[in-house]
């Protein structure tokens, strides 16, 4: 009996531990670490993955790309982990300091801000960088990107379309929207991103907002959708992480447009989703790789936007055929924000003013 | 006072039996793991120096590695003591997510006490709120006969969705963007042994509570009662103990050991509670004390060894393409190998035939 029992709990162990996130279905190949003696004048970067891993198709694989290329560019070596917890974060970064053998610690994401400042504070000497995030830290480079800068142009995609209405499931409503996945402050500077994109080239033009609650509900990130399509909305930004996957099927129901935000999502509805509100992890984990090496690099919080690449918009994939005039527009707008003539409204107080201040169409 | 020496004897050649399980369980959980590896594609001796190197090399790397060990040894305790009375707990990762919550939440209020006396009372307010959550399930076993297996591992979802919610909406840091609480007072958390590691008293409070727990089944009357109902319920009651109460009573003990478990890791390690921070330590926790052959001793041992595992496997993942995960897979063949003790036996006698043929003058092999 008690060894039947025993047998059980063996099994449900192996079923438990069958369930946590399975990294090893990415086909990813492990970089050599280096072993050769002609090749030790090679730097090395040592980067902690998020606890999300490999294989999520957006913020951990986008990082690894980086590193990717900056191995083929830059003749660099790079090792990875992935953590299992949080609370091994600080054990992981240690684990890197310790050796003494790279020439950057790259971290990612916000909740890791406490495990590097702590290990950066006992190794002075070593170059922390951390992706994705605004703290300033002792000793760490923190990079954040504008979420204003990556939301904005596909905003003016919107605008404009859903006022020209040529787009074969665009309609005569003037009404766009935005789906957000919680009211984190930041995030909603990228709702007054496409908010202020739309009304830049289409002042008029009602932005309906509502907010899912949760990162990781795409029933009820489509319900939401849905009662906006019926209020007439034709084209819908999310950001709202998994949640967000409940947009394109709201938009694939009822034959209406959406933005994906993040990676390159255009993939995944590629009949309804006109184009990205893109964030290149991949080109802001590059960049820190390359100012490693140039000595270029300096600790504290650095921002980036559409003029440093990493953020902007892809219709990379779609098959919403935009017309040329829209894309020229979204071009010369970006052009403006990048050589500084435009700054997208960052809060709902500055917005009116603003629209009245900014108008491409004068 | 010859049966007496008797009983000794046997008992003394029942638990090298049980040792001997443990070991060679091990012993063939590291080799097939190896086999796994090899298949992988990559070098088993290889891995086994990484496991090693990271989890002894340096005082930081030992640090790491007792740090790990601690919440494993008190997880696979508190499996432990509800299986001397024939209890599975499933639930302590439950009991172990509440405790760490409510330590959390204790220790990050200002109570107006000196340091010591709040520590005290964070720690036991953890370990209070997981024997309750435990005992409920001794209630429901003891009163409604209700299969403890199955309740303790359905309390584990709602005790980890209640805590998530509580620490992503009403009790969420100010400020955070991950679930968690707000940080502990300085004077709660406990103090580091060596700078720049993670190491704190908090892996000889799961020894001592190990010793602890020896000393009250050895020499206590509950202590002993709870083996009793363990080995022989029947007889328990025909003896006039009161088995309801016992098992109530062992579930409690088992659920404040979780609670003990994850208080000390709030205390020791984050700082707070952090949504997901344990990555399952409580059902890790029942490869610790199917190793530990259900001896709270033993229990330490191999808390250690998973410890160990764990540790270092954090550089064989830096250092090959070989996954954290690596650590389950050894602990869920330990597991498989300690569940048929069949097995090891019967390898064990295959073993001596074999060395008997090969020494035909050796009678001994034979006999045995």
């Amino acid at each position: 009996m008690k060894v039947l029992k025993l047998l059980l709990v063996g099994m449900l162990i192996v079923a438990l531990s069958g369930c946590t996130p399975a990294s090893e279905g990415t086909a990813v190949e492990k970089v050599d670490a280096g072993d050769s003696a002609g090749e030790t004048s090679s730097s090395r970067v040592g980067i902690v993955l998020t606890t999300g891993g490999l294989g999520d198709k957006n913020f951990n694989d986008m990082a690894y790309d980086g590193l990717v290329q900056a191995k083929e560019d830059l003749a660099i070596e790079f090792d990875y982990v992935e953590p299992k917890v949080v609370s091994d974060y600080v054990s992981h970064f240690r684990m890197y300091a310790e050796s003494g053998e790279y020439e950057l610690i790259l971290g990612l994401g916000a909740d890791q801000a406490d495990a590097i400042a702590e290990v950066a504070s006992e190794f002075p000497e070593q170059k922390f960088s951390l992706v994705d995030s605004a703290a300033d830290l002792s000793g760490v480079r923190t990079v954040y990107t504008d979420w204003t800068h990556q939301t904005f142009l596909c905003g003016v995609i919107a605008g404009l379309e859903t006022k020209a209405g040529n787009l074969e499931n665009a309609n005569e409503e003037n009404v766009v929207g935005v789906v957000l996945g919680m009211e984190y402050p930041i995030l909603l500077e990228g709702v007054m991103g496409f908010t202020s994109g739309v009304k830049y080239v289409n002042p008029d033009a009602e932005v309906l907002q509502a907010t899912v609650g949760d990162f990781s509900d795409p029933a009820k990130g489509k319900e939401i959708a849905l009662s906006m399509y019926n209020r007439g909305a034709d084209f819908i930004q999310h950001i709202a992480g998994a949640s967000g996957l409940g947009v394109f099927n709201a938009a694939k129901e009822e034959n209406r447009y959406a933005f994906g935000v993040g990676g390159n999502q255009n993939h995944n509805a590629p009949d309804y989703i006109v184009a990205t509100s893109i964030r290149n992890v991949n080109e802001m984990v590059y960049n820190e790789v390359v100012l490693a090496l140039e000595d270029k690099w300096v600790p504290g919080p650095t921002g980036s936007g559409l003029k440093e690449g990493s953020v902007g918009y892809s219709v990379e994939g779609s098959n919403v055929v935009l017309s040329e005039s829209t894309i020229k527009i979204v071009e010369e707008v970006k052009a403006m924000i990048i050589n500084g003539e435009l700054q997208p409204c960052r809060t709902i107080e500055e917005l009116d003013a603003w629209v009245g201040n900014n108008q491409y169409f004068q | 006072m010859e049966s007496r020496a008797r009983i000794k004897a046997l008992l003394k050649k029942l638990m090298n039996r049980k040792v001997m399980i443990s070991v060679l369980a091990l012993v063939m959980a590291m080799v097939t793991s190896g086999i796994i590896i090899k298949l992988s594609g990559y070098s088993p001796v290889e891995a086994i120096m990484a496991i090693f190197e990271g989890a002894f090399n340096g005082k930081s790397a030992i640090a790491r590695t007792l740090v790990q060990a601690t919440p494993l040894i008190l997880s696979g305790l508190a499996f432990t003591v509800a299986q001397k009375a024939q209890l599975i707990n499933l639930g302590v990762e439950g009991q172990l997510y509440l405790g760490a919550l409510a330590t959390a939440m204790v220790g990050s209020m200002d109570l107006g006490v000196p340091g010591g006396l709040h520590l005290i009372f964070a720690i036991l307010v953890g370990m209070l709120v997981g024997g309750l959550y435990a005992g409920i399930v001794g209630v429901m076993k003891v009163r409604f006969g209700s299969n403890e297996v199955i309740a303790t591992i359905m309390l584990n979802s709602i005790a980890i969705l209640v805590a998530n919610y509580f620490v992503s909406g009403p009790w969420k840091a100010v400020g955070s963007v991950t679930g968690q609480t707000e940080k502990v007072l300085d004077q709660v958390r406990l103090a580091r042994l060596i700078p720049h590691t993670q190491l704190t008293l908090a892996i000889a409070v799961a020894i001592i509570s190990c010793l602890i727990m020896k000393w009250f089944f050895d020499h206590t009357v509950p202590g002993y009662e709870i083996k009793v109902v363990g080995q022989n319920k029947t007889a328990a009651k025909v003896a006039g103990i009161q088995t309801g109460k016992i098992v109530i009573l062992s579930m409690l003990l088992s659920g404040a050991i979780g609670g003990l478990a994850g208080g000390l890791h709030v205390l020791g390690v984050d700082g707070r509670f952090i949504t997901g921070f344990s990555p399952g330590y409580g059902f890790s926790g029942i490869a610790v004390a199917a190793l530990g052959a259900g001896s709270p001793i033993g229990v330490i041992v191999s808390g250690l060894i998973f410890g160990v595992i764990r540790s270092g496997s954090m550089l064989l993942d830096l250092k090959t393409d070989i996954p954290l995960t690596y650590a389950d897979v050894v602990q869920a063949l330990v597991i498989i190998f300690v569940a048929t003790p069949m097995l090891i036996t019967e390898m064990i006698h295959k073993s001596k035939r074999v060395v008997s043929a090969m020494n035909p003058s050796s009678k001994k092999g034979e006999e045995s």
